[in-house]
């Protein structure tokens, strides 16, 4: 199965502690001049995206935390390659759950019984697979441990 | 009527500092079992009726951190559909974040990790259970607890060898004839967790 990109609208109000997880790789000019001699209406105008909710706080403040977070995103020039291809951390998360997912194979595993899996529709359409919480506390003769792929 | 206990409840949220830092885990202190605020407003609105049970009622205060470095971290792992291990003190926790393999023990800094597809593994003297994650959070506090959220998490010992060499065989084929970014990036993501699948097995 292919999981394609979330079709919400994507939040600009991003927390301090995501900024990690997406480092800068297109530094702007004005992260390379020294923020303290600019006002911050000049510096948020040549930003590609919004102000996050933590620099509207008074200047000294945003100088400090600016400065400081310009600095990181020019020392980490890498970014992953799901980042640049598109995808937020959550797509990730869920292209790797539904891949592992599938991989364990026990008397209870979905894959091991087809007709057991349950698949609920997600309100844009799409279909996923879950595990259902009580699978493994069914008694295992229940189910023959034939192998498909045997 | 209720519109005392609400007032008095957003001026109590509301004067609570707002952390600076991004990083920085917030330390819940430990308060008492019921809150006297609220049972006070209560009863002023409605001196006839029980306080209802809140859910700071129910909360366990955190823990403080000790003075000195205790000899046991204490870790909590817990799934959407599961709590796989809940309070139990071990020795160490290599978590797989996406910055590497992140080894956690007593005394570890306050840190939140983002994880990638990997082995986590719980030491306990000679024990070690290790379990294959796909994606999440591991959350250090100050204190030597280590909060591991995972969306799924997987037994090594019940990893299908077949499957993973089928998988890593199909998305390197897939890498080979993706045609888009997005599409590139899913055969990657293939990749990586059938790779990371294969070392959990042999390693």
């Amino acid at each position: 199965m292919t999981h394609r990109r979330s079709s919400m609208p994507e939040c600009h109000a991003h927390a301090q502690g995501h900024d990690f997880s997406r480092p800068t790789t297109r530094p702007t000019s004005a992260s390379l001049m020294p923020l303290k001699f600019l006002p911050p209406y000049v510096s948020m105008l040549q930003r590609f995206t919004p102000a996050p909710l933590w620099e509207m706080q008074p200047p000294t403040q945003w100088c400090e935390e600016s400065s400081w977070r310009n600095a990181m995103s020019m020392t980490t020039t890498v970014a992953p390659f799901w980042w640049a291809a598109g995808m937020t951390y959550i797509g990730y998360s869920n292209a790797c759950t539904a891949l592992a997912r599938d991989c364990p194979w026990s008397p209870s595993s979905p894959r091991s019984h087809p007709a057991r899996r349950s698949i609920s529709p997600s309100p844009s359409g799409r279909t996923t697979s879950m595990r259902s919480p009580g699978s493994d506390l069914l008694p295992p003769f229940y189910f023959d441990n034939a192998h498909p792929l045997i | 009527m209720l519109r005392h206990a609400a007032r008095r409840l957003v001026s109590r949220t509301a004067a609570a500092p707002t952390a600076r830092r991004a990083l920085v885990t917030a330390e819940v202190p430990a308060e008492a079992a019921e809150d006297s605020t609220f049972v006070e407003a209560w009863k002023k609105v409605a001196p006839n009726i029980e306080p209802p049970t809140t859910p700071l009622f129910l909360m366990q205060p955190r823990p403080p951190t000790p003075a000195t470095i205790p000899t046991k971290l204490t870790v909590n792992f817990v799934l959407p559909y599961k709590s796989e291990i809940a309070n139990k003190e071990v020795d160490m926790v290599i978590v797989p974040a996406t910055t590497g393999q992140m080894g956690v023990l007593p005394g570890h800094v306050a840190t939140i990790a983002e994880l990638k597809p990997g082995v986590l593994s719980v030491h306990e003297g000679n024990d070690v259970t290790k379990y294959f994650v796909s994606s999440g959070f591991a959350f250090v506090h100050a204190n030597s607890i280590a909060d591991i959220v995972a969306v799924e998490a997987v037994p090594v010992d019940q990893i299908d060898p077949a499957f993973v060499q089928k998988g890593l065989a199909e998305f390197t084929a897939k890498l080979g004839s993706a045609s888009t970014d997005l599409e590139k990036a899913e055969a990657q993501i293939g990749v990586d967790v059938h790779s990371a699948l294969n070392a959990a097995l042999t390693g």
